[in-house]
C-alpha cells in the first residue's frame, strides 16, 4: 500500500462540483488513510498495555465516542472492537508494533485500509444535509464532539463522528457502497 | 418504527436491527442422544406468545452485538434489554 501514486479512491468517479454552488455545506473526502480494525478484551490489562505501548494513549472504553491522538483517531467499534485511522505511512509500521505487542493475546488486528474511505462534510447545513437520511438525532446537544456512532445513512451502514463547532461530519464508508453514497449525497445536497 | 435499546449504544431505530427470533433455546448437551421429537422440539418449536416475549436482536448496523429483550408482541412495548448470557432482571416469564 505504499505506491499511493497508484492508489485510486473509489469515489474517484464522482463530481462533487455540485457542492461548490452550496452555500452551507462543504464535502471532502479524506481517501488513502491507514484504516486498522482492532479487537482484544479491554478487560485484560495486558491488552490495554500493548494499545498504550504501541498507541501512546488507552482505547476509548465509552460505548460510541473516539479518541483523537496526534494524528491518530481511534473509534469504539464495539466492547471488544476499535477502528484506528492513521496516516497511510504508519498505518504498516503500526500493524507489526500490534503483532508484536499482542503475541499470545486473544485478539486481532487487521489492516481493512483499501476496504473503506472517509468523506468529511462540514458547514451550517451539514447537519441537516446527513439527517436527511440519517435515523439518529444529530442535534448538537445530543450528539456532541468526541461521539461517534454506527447508524445508516441512506440505505447504507456508516461510522459517522462529530467534531468542532460549527460541527464537522467525517464517514467512514466501506468501498463497496462509497459510490451509491456519493450519488446519494449529490442528489441530498441539491437544495442547499 | 420501533425504537430499541441496544445494551451498548441506547435507543436506536428499528432499522439498525434485524430479528433473531425467541432468546434462551439452549442447545442439548446431547444430540445425539434425542429422539426425533426432541430433537425438533429443539430446531422448530417455539412460544409464539401473545404477550411478553423475550427475544433476540442483533444491532446489525450498529455496534454489531447480539442481545436480548423483553417485548410484549400485543402491544409491541419492549420492557428492557439485557445482555448476552444474562438473563432478565425479574426472571423468566
Ligand atoms: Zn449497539
Amino acid at each position: 500500500m505504499s505506491d499511493t501514486d497508484q492508489a485510486e479512491s473509489p469515489l474517484t468517479g464522482i463530481d462533487w462540483s455540485i457542492f461548490n454552488n452550496a452555500s452551507g455545506v462543504n464535502l471532502q473526502e479524506l481517501p488513502f488513510q491507514g484504516h486498522l480494525n482492532l479487537r482484544g478484551r479491554p478487560d485484560e490489562s495486558r491488552f490495554t498495555n500493548a494499545v498504550i505501548e504501541v498507541l501512546g494513549f488507552a482505547p476509548p472504553l465509552r460505548p460510541n465516542t473516539y479518541k483523537v491522538v496526534d494524528s491518530l483517531k481511534m473509534y469504539w467499534l464495539g466492547p471488544d472492537e476499535w477502528l484506528i485511522i492513521t496516516p497511510m505511512e504508519r498505518q504498516a509500521d503500526l500493524e507489526a508494533e500490534f503483532d508484536k505487542a499482542l503475541q499470545g493475546l486473544f485478539s486481532s488486528v487487521i489492516d481493512i485500509s483499501s476496504g473503506q474511505t472517509i468523506i468529511s462534510i462540514t458547514g451550517p447545513d451539514a447537519g441537516t444535509l446527513i439527517q436527511k437520511g440519517c435515523p439518529m438525532d444529530l442535534h448538537p446537544s445530543v450528539f456532541r464532539p468526541g461521539d461517534c456512532a454506527q447508524t445508516l445513512l441512506g440505505k447504507t451502514g456508516v461510522l459517522l463522528s462529530v467534531t468542532g463547532d460549527p460541527p464537522t461530519y467525517e464517514l467512514v464508508v466501506r468501498r463497496s457502497f462509497s459510490d451509491y453514497l456519493g450519488l446519494w449525497l449529490l442528489d441530498a445536497v441539491e437544495e442547499f | 418504527m420501533l425504537e430499541i435499546p441496544c445494551p451498548w449504544c441506547g435507543l436506536r431505530c428499528e432499522s439498525e436491527f434485524s430479528y433473531g427470533g425467541e432468546a434462551h433455546i439452549v442447545r442439548p448437551e446431547n444430540p445425539e442422544a434425542l429422539n426425533d421429537e426432541a430433537w425438533a422440539d429443539y430446531l422448530f418449536m417455539r412460544k409464539n406468545p401473545r404477550g411478553p416475549h423475550l427475544e433476540q436482536w442483533h444491532h446489525v448496523y450498529g455496534c454489531r452485538r447480539w442481545f436480548n429483550v423483553k417485548r410484549d408482541t400485543l402491544s409491541y412495548r419492549i420492557e428492557c434489554s439485557y445482555r448476552v448470557g444474562e438473563q432478565p432482571p425479574e426472571g423468566e416469564i
